[in-house]
């Protein structure tokens, strides 16, 4: 990682809220790796929240460029939803049921979670795809996952990062997932080896448009 | 990097899930042509998804501009899904407007079956019509999603197959368009009316940008 987006990474304390842009061609799998050398760099224990097997789908992704998954399946996961185990899954959640019964279920293995592991990462993956199977109801993020965005923010216990997909996404919902967030980064490929991370929003009002260019050299597929 | 689409096709590993995105003034049937010709060539099994009649579209289209189509009037398995003409062997019929578990299950199975017996593999899938299975349930968010977890994310990653999908990407809302292209391991649009393809994206990011002829 380019030396200038790692200081800014450092600058990230317990209690945050990470809402991580993406759009659907970009490489998520990249982007995933990238967050997880932050992880393991911070020391944090990583907690993966699968939502719809998402896990899946970048573990694939991986594969597809012989890049390593076998720390991916020590991980440990919590699943929403989903048919596809992947990772060391701790608890599936029914997400079929209403919003309010499986948030209070997520809260809850969370809160226990956080009081036997300190210095986590929670990872959220899929969460999107949660705000568009109940998209039938008012389309607020208070319906569905607003309540859990809300109730661990500043818990000194972990960190947590939201991947979201902005096409699958309102743009009302997102503006309201971005309200809550601490820092808003967009993440975009930039020519073929590079991305371009922009701060949309930072604890720091100073941050706020700064650009990183981090290299994807080293989790490039090489040719054989 | 490769020059050709052949090229192209030789990168591909087991597993992979190729979404192509083309518009109603485009030549789809051309790409179709010449994926299905290089599957012949390495003797790969064809099964074709044709859902509401797509594949005696794309096969007209091709028979009009010239093109021999005996070898997919015949040697070609079909799951059918909707529509009312058939052409190829058929090894199941699957109904697109019963319940969608109906629908997913027959499709799963259908597939299974058929890579289960396969003597080569990987077994090229290719999905013709894909959006007509979500416009299907365009009002029912959570059918499509119960269809993208028991058929497109259960089977990305199973090295028994590859997986084309062809679709209009007009005819699907903005957000099925983007669950199915973030779960795609690479997005190709046709360019030139169909006669070059360009790479959107791909979990390989050397081939970004990349266009080659069809």
């Amino acid at each position: 990682m380019s030396a200038s987006f790692y200081e800014y990474l450092r600058t990230i304390q317990m209690g945050e809220s990470i809402l991580i842009e993406y759009k659907p061609t970009e490489p998520l799998h990249m982007i995933f790796n990238k967050v997880l050398e932050y992880a393991k760099q911070n020391n944090s224990k990583i907690l993966i929240i699968d939502i719809l097997d998402t896990f899946h789908v970048i573990k694939e992704h991986l594969k597809t460029c012989n890049l390593d998954t076998e720390t991916l399946d020590k991980l440990d996961v919590i699943k929403g939803g989903g048919i596809i185990n992947v990772g060391h899954v701790l608890k599936k959640i029914d997400i079929s049921k209403e919003p309010p019964i499986y948030i209070s279920e997520f809260a809850k293995f969370l809160e226990e979670y956080y009081r036997q592991n300190k210095n986590v990462v929670v990872v959220i993956l899929g969460a999107d795809k949660l705000t568009r199977v109940y998209l039938t109801e008012v389309p607020t993020l208070e319906m569905n996952i607003g309540l859990l965005l809300k109730k661990f923010l500043g818990n000194p216990s972990r960190v947590a990062i939201w991947f979201v997909n902005t096409g699958m996404v309102p743009q009302k919902l997102l503006i309201e997932w971005e309200e809550i967030s601490t820092r808003v980064l967009e993440i975009a490929l930039k020519g073929k080896k590079q991305f371009v991370i922009k701060i949309k929003k930072s604890i720091k009002i100073e941050d706020h448009g700064k650009e990183f260019i981090v290299s994807a050299e080293e989790v490039l597929y090489s040719e054989v | 990097m490769y020059k050709t689409l052949n090229g192209f096709l030789e990168k591909i590993k087991p597993g992979e899930a190729i979404l192509v995105e083309y518009s109603s003034l485009d030549h789809p049937e051309l790409l179709f042509y010449s994926i299905t010709r290089w599957a012949k060539e390495k003797e790969f099994p064809i099964l074709i998804h044709d859902i509401l009649d797509t594949f005696h579209i794309f096969l007209t289209h091709l028979k009009l501009s010239g093109f021999d189509v005996s070898f997919l009037e015949k040697n070609v398995y079909v799951i059918k899904c909707g529509g009312s003409t058939p052409i190829g062997n058929i090894i199941r019929k699957a109904r697109l407007y019963e319940d969608i578990s109906i629908y997913s299950k027959e499709v799963r199975e259908a597939q299974i079956e058929f890579i289960q017996q396969a003597k080569r593999k990987p077994v090229i899938v290719l999905v013709l019509g894909v959006e007509k299975t979500f416009n299907a349930y365009e009002n029912q968010p959570m059918a499509v999603e119960y269809f993208f977890e028991v058929v497109i994310r259960k089977f990305l990653g199973n090295p028994q197959r590859i997986a084309f999908l062809f679709g209009n990407p007009h005819l699907v809302t903005p957000e099925i368009e983007a669950e199915l292209k973030e779960c795609m391991t690479k997005v190709i649009k046709v360019h030139g009316y169909g006669k070059k393809i360009r790479i959107e994206k791909s979990t390989w990011l050397d081939e970004i940008g990349t266009e080659v002829k069809v």
